[in-house]
């Protein structure tokens, strides 16, 4: 039963955000109506939706990045180098979709958002302190 | 990242496990009950980082803990919100409670609740496949 509902869980984490970003970015223009805010406002908390509807692809990212994290952590646990390589690629490509979208409506959070990236390198790096290496 | 391949100083392991304690929801320990209710084996856990995070089981709803019994609150509350539905339909001063309700039923809480323990259920998934099994009834 466990295995089943896991298969089940697993699926439907797939399938979230990928199906729910791809119905917010066929109804983008709907997003700012008030019945659809009150219902799915938690997905698009936050983001600007002024400029472009390809913001509602953020929270994918979002996601799939700890999806990410998840498989490195329990299929790569005996190779280190390369969970520090996955999370390296990870906070950077965070960097630079942050940077370059600006996916907040709140300059501030955009700030706020690249600086805890720049936090996350900074424990990865002292990561390596921890690891057989040294 | 404590679940990294790496040694964790003893300090730090105390500091994640309560910090894992808050950010897994986890209010109490439903491993034991889980266990008895489905007759499954106890099983160790794949390393002392796990254990220390508190992922002290392969199983998929052992490792979940509390947060588990959270999506199972959700047809309960459809129950609620099906119950107060009828009852908004005669009285008027219910309609607001039972607004609110079906807002956050259908589906703001739940993506929130998605959102925020969205890495907690991967994990527990991924474990549960390094070992999984179609033997046993649990």
């Amino acid at each position: 039963m466990q295995s089943i509902l896991a298969i089940i869980s697993f699926v439907v984490l797939l399938a979230f955000p990928i199906v729910s970003a791809m119905l917010f970015w066929n109804n983008f223009e709907l997003l700012t109506d008030k019945e659809v805010m009150l219902k799915y406002y938690a997905y698009y908390t936050d983001l600007d939706l002024t400029e472009s509807a390809h913001v509602v692809w953020y929270p994918v990212y979002f996601m799939l990045r700890r999806l990410m994290l998840g498989l490195t952590i329990v299929f790569l646990d005996q190779t280190v180098i390369w969970q520090i390589a996955s999370k390296t690629t990870l906070v950077l490509t965070s960097v630079f979709l942050v940077g370059k979208i600006k996916p907040f409506n709140d300059p501030f959070k955009n700030w706020m958002e690249q600086l805890n990236e720049a936090l996350l390198m900074f424990v990865v790096y002292h990561i390596m302190c921890f690891t057989p290496f040294l | 990242m404590p679940l990294f391949d790496i040694n964790v100083p003893a300090n730090a392991e105390i500091f994640f496990r309560q910090l894992m304690s808050i950010t897994a929801f986890e209010v109490f320990e439903i491993g034991d009950i889980v266990n008895a209710l489905l007759a499954l084996e106890p099983t160790s856990p794949i390393n002392d980082n796990y254990n220390t995070l508190g992922f002290e089981s392969v199983y998929y709803i052992n490792n979940m803990g509390t947060l588990f019994l959270m999506f199972l609150i959700y047809p309960i509350m459809m129950l609620v919100e099906y119950l107060l539905g009828l009852v908004a339909e005669k009285c008027d001063s219910v309609k607001k409670v039972h607004l609110a309700v079906k807002y956050s039923v259908y589906w703001n809480s739940l993506i929130r609740l998605v959102f925020e323990s969205y890495s907690m259920i991967a994990i527990c998934c991924l474990i549960h496949f390094e070992y999984i099994s179609f033997s046993n009834v649990g």
